[in-house]
């Protein structure tokens, strides 16, 4: 590994971030309204106080200036500060950020480890009876949308008395389900493939076969796809997460964001983006990690 | 080159019927279509049997029933008796370049073949020399050879599956088709290198009759699944006697006097 390619990817992924920060601050000043608006209605409130508070919370500066602002409150590691809280965002999202953080990393280990099995098997046992019934509960499974599947798998644990509040299984389960089908079509499709190609069909004419072939041969070929396909499998993870860990009650990010975008608590909206975006530049520089790693003619290039 | 008649033949490959079956995606409706309707053939060892034909005559399933790599429906293969090994049939592929692994080194490549035999690996080296390749390339990847470098890779890759005690068949399916011409000669010469040192037989699959001619002891026509005419090239081209035939070598000399 060149350490100028790390360097490079890591710069890359500043700026990445950097403008997805300006975005997201764009596109919330042009939303229309701001946290004050219901207090406007508040009849308690007289205009002053209104326009205190406005300057308090540097409502009224524009937006370069709200935006240099927020920057100098990232170098210091605040993220700018909640209205509704009265409290630095960090100290709200950290604790959160974790509990998504260990949501999502257990469903992304966990639907690999069943994903890549179960892809291979198939793909092995093509139009067999596990590869069949693989291939119609993925569909059955894809079909669903990831709202359903959780109050669906809440509504069955509450059936069963299986449901504790706090408990990880219930939002992993419903990740690991979401996330599954399209994991295993992948590896599925990416080991069908790759045995295909002519220098498969030339090693077996050369009479390898059995596990000399799945591991020297097949599994290599087939992991460079899907080391792509893992980093965005971890864009997915985030995505469903947030929205899972809201209908299960899961104290994660999820639950913050949505609040913070129905108050219109400015800067605890832009927390939790700036940090999904970071996880998921991670998890795509990963896979590239993964990816030259395992593929010797990456390590040639570059 | 006349053959010698009263020798038994080396390989023998007795009414070889070989169909595929073909479904069509929407419909669900399959269609069987026959590739081999009952090819007899025999090669003595050390010899070159030309296969020609037209596209959809059925060469390479020929080739790949011979090489073992599809059952036939019906007939047999034998070689000394008895269903040839691995390690005494091996095909090199229509473009010998895409039947290596992209991400094996030049010795890696030639490992696998070898390391399931349970040789040494000195004869890897042994095996470049022996293709021409310079010993400076077996640590570089296959994907970056040019691609005379990679038929001459993918050819000693068959030469190492061989095995060498016992007299083998090569097969060339269209093998040389896909390279330039200078790489081509030089193939050709390698090829004719080979069979003298190690009485290799080759099989040469070929839509090219001017290279059949060039190389083949025998040259065999196939037209619709059947062996329709057989014979020494200089016998077959001079007269002909089956329409289909005829057509091809009007049409390859047509194109060599375009050219």
């Amino acid at each position: 590994m060149s350490k100028r390619y790390l360097v490079r990817r890591l710069l890359h992924a500043l700026f990445l971030l950097a403008g997805i920060s300006l975005l997201s601050f764009v596109l919330l000043e042009l939303a229309p309204g701001d946290f004050l608006g219901e207090a406007k209605l508040n009849p308690q409130l007289g205009p002053q106080t209104l326009a205190a508070l406005r300057q308090q919370y540097g409502m009224n500066q524009s937006l370069p200036q709200k935006y240099v602002r927020w920057l100098g409150s990232v170098a210091d590691g605040s993220f700018g500060v909640s209205f509704a809280y009265n409290l630095p965002v960090s100290t709200l999202l950290w604790p959160r950020a974790r509990k998504t953080l260990q949501l999502t990393l257990a469903s992304l280990f966990l639907s690999w480890l069943i994903a890549l099995p179960l892809g291979v098997w198939s793909a092995a046992g093509r139009d067999g009876w596990l590869d069949r019934g693989v291939r119609a509960a993925t569909s059955a499974l894809v079909a669903l949308p990831d709202l359903v599947l959780a109050c669906l798998v809440l509504f069955v644990a509450v059936r069963m008395g299986w449901y504790r509040s706090g408990d990880a299984a219930l939002p992993v389960t419903v990740l690991v389900l979401a996330a599954l089908p399209a994991l295993v079509r992948h590896v599925r499709s990416a080991v069908l493939d790759v045995s295909g190609q002519p220098y498969i069909r030339a090693a077996r004419s050369h009479g390898i076969s059995g596990a000399r072939l799945w591991f020297r041969w097949l599994l290599p070929a087939a992991a460079n796809p899907l080391a792509s396909l893992f980093g965005l499998s971890v864009a997915g993870l985030i995505s469903s997460s947030l929205l899972v860990e809201t209908i299960l009650g899961w104290p994660g990010l999820g639950p913050l964001f949505l609040e913070a975008i129905a108050a219109r608590d400015f800067y605890l909206v832009i927390g939790p983006v700036m940090l999904s975006a970071a996880f998921l530049i991670a998890g795509v520089l990963l896979g590239d990690l993964l990816l030259y790693a395992l593929d010797p003619r990456i390590r040639v290039d570059t | 080159m006349v053959l010698p008649t009263n020798a038994a033949p080396f390989l023998t490959v007795r009414k070889l019927v070989k169909s595929f079956r073909r479904r069509s995606g929407l419909t669900g409706r399959t269609q069987e279509v026959q590739a081999l309707r009952g090819v007899d053939l025999e090669l003595q060892a050390g010899q070159t049997l030309a296969i020609v034909g037209a596209s959809g005559a059925g060469k390479s399933t020929l080739a790949r029933c011979i090489a073992g790599l599809d059952p036939p429906d019906s007939g047999e293969v034998v070689l000394g008796g008895r269903k040839p090994a691995h390690r005494e049939v091996q095909m090199i592929f229509q473009d010998p370049g895409a039947s290596l692994n992209p991400r094996f080194t030049v010795e890696e490549a030639l490992a696998e073949p070898i390391e399931i035999r349970g040789n040494a690996r000195s004869v890897i080296l042994d095996r470049l020399a022996q293709v021409g390749l310079p010993e400076t390339a077996a640590s570089r990847l296959t994907s970056q050879l040019s691609g005379g470098q990679k038929a001459r890779l993918a050819l000693a890759r068959a030469l190492a599956a061989l095995d060498d005690r016992v007299p083998c068949v090569l097969i060339l399916d269209e093998s040389l088709a896909s390279l330039d011409l200078s790489v081509q000669a030089q193939m050709i010469n390698l090829l004719v290198d080979l069979q003298q040192l190690r009485g290799l037989a080759y099989i040469l699959i070929a839509h090219d009759l001017s290279l059949a001619a060039h190389l083949a002891d025998e040259v065999a026509v196939l037209h619709a699944g059947r062996i329709v005419e057989r014979g020494a090239p200089h016998q077959l081209f001079q007269k002909p006697d089956h329409p289909h035939f005829q057509e091809l070598i009007a049409a390859t000399l047509a194109w060599d006097e375009d050219v």
